[in-house]
């Protein structure tokens, strides 16, 4: 069984994973968009936003998820 | 008769007034969601009727079907004469199959067979709300309404009866959830395990997958919740699960000499519109504002203060998911999971809290006023909703009688021929004006067959940007104009045949719609046909040409 902290180190694993690859678009040039686009702004912000939840799941500990 | 004893009584006459009070809002909430599934068979049963494409790519559907009805795939080469492929996997076509062998290749085979499928949904929604309701009765209102306020939906409502598999897939998406609900909740209640039951989730997983592509969100749902109760059951059961998966793939793809692969996935890779699908997520909140937020309230509190259950997994998900809505040839209905979800969420969230309020601890004008407050926010959810055709005297008084108007000006479809002035449509939506919703009537019905009556009068086959017209005149089906531009933008079709055929003016009759075809097909048609005649059919210009 998964527990809450465990949920919530998987949220900003993800999340932190999420903004390497929106960045490596960039940098690998595979965007539309020679900056960051409305799209990768989007997904930078949800991105933010799932490592900020998975954050405030730490403290929940064992609880299972 | 003393102060205090003054008080109860007027405290008494205030509960009872507000009891009252509550459920008569309980019914006026539980008239508006009956009188939106009255309005949504209205237009069922007239696309029933309507034997022509009302949403451009039925036809198509309708194609596939009598392919797999004759023993054929409809995953073919397109390169060749008659340019046909089909982009979608083969479940809901072949579920159409007996009803094609039965009555013959009718448009409402699949639109009955889709339409039948939403009610089926709403029935699992209701059915989800209330396994979890304790109360005697189980609150049938809140049951009823759950389910109903799906079929409210506009986006159900102008895709539900429609020749489309997508709705046929929630249903299956649906099913597959609360089927895994249920199975979970009794395991854990009685420590026995279901593994047939769980078969089934899987079953009707891999039916929904081979429904439509989309379906993958739930498949992850599902096995995310088993993976957050039982970490090595999810492993165990989705090795298999991928194994089965990927072997009918591989079959059908050997079986259609690789067109499987290129029709359904090379050619399903569309470019992402980011503005569709930031007006969509717009629209669909604007929509749906009370289902999110009650459903979105139960999830975070399931987040933070209980387990998450399968269903809050799949609200978050479908709700991701609808980002692809953004792309190319996508559009509202692929919100239709996440809306599900939604509604399961929001009648269990309900039910919660009317448990919690009338528990005998608390005041019992808590009770009362949560009873107020959930017909309150039901109605306020079904006026953002509305939707209603307006074509009949009866539904006109109903809408004058709401405060809404009964009627709509906007400009037909124009895309092959000069722009039209605004004209009246007997059909409001909230969406605002809609290419979906209005019962087809009369007229276009003899428009789609004034149509026809030139392509049987030439008895050749029409180069048509939709199916219904060849079939209904007894012609091949000769295209299939969407799926073309989505291999042709991914670099995948050789046009040399069919411009060679059109450069030599072997059709005698070309009909556009949307002008959907490549830029090359359109460029040849330009060159060697003129148009002669324009026909408006359910809101659209449809141009017809012929040889120059």
């Amino acid at each position: 069984m998964i527990s809450k902290r465990q949920l919530g180190l998987g949220f900003m694993v993800a999340a932190v994973t999420a903004v390497v690859a929106i960045l490596l678009v960039n940098w690998l040039g595979i965007g539309r968009h020679a900056g960051i686009g409305t799209v990768q702004q989007a997904a930078l912000a949800v991105a933010g936003l799932l490592f900020l939840v998975g954050a405030s799941l730490w403290p929940l500990g064992d609880r299972p998820a | 008769m003393s102060d205090v004893a003054k008080k109860d009584e007027v405290g008494h006459w205030s509960l009872v007034v507000g009891r009252w009070s509550a459920y008569g809002l309980i019914g006026l909430a539980v008239a508006a969601f009956v009188g939106y599934l009255i309005v949504y068979v209205i237009y069922a049963v007239a696309l029933f009727q309507f034997p022509f494409d009302y949403d451009q790519g039925e036809g198509y559907e309708l194609v596939d079907t009598i392919l797999f009805s004759q023993g054929e795939w409809p995953y073919r080469d397109i390169d060749h004469y008659p340019f046909y492929s089909s982009n979608y996997p083969p479940v809901f076509h072949l579920a159409i199959v007996p009803l094609v062998w039965l009555f013959g290749p009718h448009y409402w085979t699949g639109r009955l067979v889709s339409f039948v499928g939403t009610l089926i949904t709403a029935a699992a929604i209701s059915y989800a709300v209330h396994r979890e309701s304790h109360q005697p009765g189980h609150r049938w209102w809140l049951t009823a309404v759950s389910g109903l306020a799906f079929l409210a939906s506009n986006y159900v409502y102008h895709v539900g009866p429609l020749f489309r598999q997508h709705m046929f897939m929630v249903m299956l998406e649906t099913l597959a959830v609360v089927l895994l609900a249920v199975t979970i909740d009794r395991e854990e209640a009685d420590g026995r395990r279901r593994n047939w039951h769980l078969l089934g989730v899987m079953v009707l997983l891999l039916l929904a997958g081979y429904t439509k592509q989309l379906a993958y969100a739930t498949v992850a749902t599902v096995f995310i919740f088993l993976f957050l109760r039982q970490v090595k059951r999810a492993v165990i059961w989705a090795v298999p699960f991928a194994a089965v998966t990927g072997l009918i793939f591989l079959w059908i793809n050997l079986a259609t000499d690789g067109q499987w692969l290129l029709n359904t996935i090379t050619a399903n890779l569309n470019p992402f519109i980011p503005e569709q699908a930031i007006g969509l997520y717009r629209q669909w909140f604007q929509l749906h504002t009370v289902l999110i937020l009650v459903a979105g309230g139960l999830a975070v509190y399931q987040l933070y203060f209980e387990r998450l259950s399968v269903y809050t997994i799949w609200l978050a998900i479908a709700v991701v998911n609808s980002v692809t809505a953004g792309t190319w040839g996508a559009g509202e209905s692929y919100f239709a999971t996440a809306i599900a979800a939604s509604c399961i969420l929001t009648g269990l969230a309900f039910n919660r809290l009317l448990d919690w309020s009338e528990n005998e601890r608390r005041p019992l004008w808590l009770g009362t006023a949560v009873l107020l407050v959930i017909p309150i926010l039901l109605l306020i959810q079904a006026d953002k909703l509305f939707h209603m055709p307006t074509h009949t005297p009866a539904l006109q008084a109903v809408a004058a009688g709401l405060g809404k108007p009964t009627e709509i000006w906007a400009p037909p479809q124009t895309s092959c021929s000069a722009p039209r002035p605004a004209e009246r449509i007997r059909y409001v939506d909230s969406v605002g004006p809609t290419l979906l919703g209005r019962p087809p009537n009369a007229q276009d019905t003899a428009a789609g067959r004034q149509i026809a009556a030139m392509i049987a009068a030439s008895g050749t086959a029409a180069f048509s940007e939709e199916a219904g017209f060849n079939l209904f005149a007894g012609q091949e089906v000769v295209t299939n104009p969407t799926q073309l531009l989505n291999l042709y933008q991914a670099g995948a079709v050789d046009l040399t045949e069919m411009l060679q055929m059109l450069d030599e003016k072997q059709f005698d009759h070309i009909i556009l719609r949307a002008q959907f075809y490549p830029p090359p097909v359109l460029d040849m048609i330009g060159q060697r046909y003129i148009t002669t005649d324009l026909v408006q059919m359910n809101g659209f210009v449809y141009c017809v040409m012929q040889p120059r």
